[in-house]
């Protein structure tokens, strides 16, 4: 374990400098597992990639404000989530705006119940992928990335309560896809 | 039955290897390697002479230290500098001229001892101050939300840049094994909105945290002090100051030298 990190650590501080190598070795470790956070926000594959290289330039160039001795797996975790986050707030609109009225009875429905599923990942990015707009951002915020639905509206400048409902119509959304995968 | 949440967690899949190609490219573009290391810069300088002295005054030169009369005239052209870059010029390339006559070795030279290097260090980071200063003296109206103190000194896209990413004994020399100062890569704001929304109340300076004893002094337009920090940390909220241009001064202390970057910064709270 330590030893793997003083590696780490040595390629953090090679990018510091801007070294191509460092870089490289820096991109080689973590694409994979950011090209996942990716695609889950994306509504394609290029789109993933457009983020991904987004959210790597974003690695780079504030790889200085990374505080050693932190952990950089979640870092760099979060420089991608942002980068997803803006990257939806730069293209996209809220197409489908919810009235006010819609809210107060679809809040009743209850948000802990966890979503199971027996299907593998690349279906469920593939299901998640064909969601909705605003609801797979806010989503993939409250359920995967544990962002409070306050920090949600802040970020993406909508009401609470709107975020509320909107991920619980992409919760109700992403269920009834599953089950019919599921069923087929 | 797995959580969704664990399923996604856990996944992962290599992007295609187009996606690293544009991701270098732009790189490059914006982050060049020359701007980064004092070493590039030095390389840099190596390359051109190398490029117009060319072999046989390379040959000549590594007889200089042999026979004092031969190379004088080739020699006086060298500033100091590119005197001792030929040092590391010439070991990158002894192995080719280990053939002919294995005995003759030029020293390599210091090439950037510790004085050296800080003081080249220094000298950029004041240069880098006065441009601020410069900057911050034409009119606020167009200037960008935030202004990024950093050192250019090789065009992106110049032959030469290209020529020394092309190289492999050159461009490795950029690699970690060799340990430079860290560049200065500061942002500081010109404009912040301390109007308690939330958002940009404070004025922060990001990549602070490199360096030792910030030092925040910032003035009004009649040169008075409004705000004194020796010991900053990124909270300055503008308190009691109306909205309008300040200007400040951020000394900041890395591997003991002390720097500073003077600018202005508006406060603008709606």
């Amino acid at each position: 374990m330590r030893e793997v990190d003083s590696e780490l650590e040595k390629v953090i501080a090679g990018c510091l400098n801007n070294s191509r190598v460092s870089q490289r070795e820096l991109y080689d470790r973590f694409a994979s597992k950011m090209f996942a956070v990716c695609k889950r926000y994306a509504s394609s594959d290029t789109e993933a990639e457009d983020m991904l290289m987004e959210g790597f330039m974003e690695v780079f160039k504030s790889i200085s404000t990374f505080k050693k001795g932190s952990a950089f797996s979640t870092w760099i975790h979060s420089v991608m989530v942002n980068t997803a986050i803006s990257h939806y707030r730069s293209v996209r609109r809220f197409r489908n705006e919810l009235s006010e009225t819609d809210l107060e009875f679809e809040i009743e429905a209850s948000e802990d119940e966890k979503i199971t599923t027996s299907l593998d990942a690349q279906l469920v990015l593939e299901v998640l992928q064909k969601m909705p707009d605003p609801q797979r951002t806010v989503f993939n915020m409250r359920v995967i990335d544990g962002y409070s639905f306050a920090e949600i509206a802040e970020e993406l400048g909508k009401k609470e309560e709107t975020m509320r409902v909107t991920y619980l119509r992409a919760r109700k959304w992403l269920q009834a896809q599953l089950g019919e995968s599921q069923e087929s | 039955m797995k959580d969704i949440k664990d399923i996604l967690d856990n996944y992962s899949e290599r992007p295609s290897e187009d996606v690293w190609d544009r991701l270098s490219a732009r790189l490059d573009a914006e982050m060049p390697v020359s701007n980064r290391s004092n070493l590039w810069k030095w390389v840099a300088a190596a390359a051109g002479v190398l490029a117009v002295v060319g072999g046989v005054t390379f040959g000549v030169l590594r007889h200089q230290h042999q026979e004092k009369d031969f190379a004088a005239t080739n020699v006086t052209e060298q500033t100091a500098e590119t005197q001792s870059l030929e040092g590391v010029v010439e070991t990158q390339n002894v192995s080719s001229l280990q053939e002919e006559e294995s005995t003759v070795f030029v020293e390599p030279q210091n090439v950037a001892s510790p004085q050296e290097e800080k003081s080249i260090s220094v000298v950029e980071k004041q240069n880098e101050a006065s441009q601020q200063t410069e900057k911050s003296k034409t009119p606020a109206a167009k200037e960008t939300p935030k202004t990024n103190v950093r050192q250019e000194v090789l065009p992106p896209n110049s032959t030469l840049a290209k020529q020394l990413a092309a190289d492999p004994v050159l461009r490795n020399l950029s690699g970690d094994d060799v340990e430079w100062t860290k560049p200065v890569h500061l942002s500081i704001p010109n404009l912040f909105t301390p109007n308690g929304d939330g958002v940009n109340d404070l004025f922060v300076i990001e990549g602070m945290e490199q360096y030792a004893s910030p030092k925040l002094v910032v003035r009004d337009k009649n040169n008075r002090v409004v705000y004194q920090s020796n010991s900053y940390q990124n909270t300055w909220d503008g308190a009691n100051c109306p909205d309008g241009v300040y200007s400040y001064e951020f000394t900041f202390t890395y591997q003991g030298i002390e720097n500073q970057a003077v600018g202005k910064v508006r406060i603008m709270r709606s």
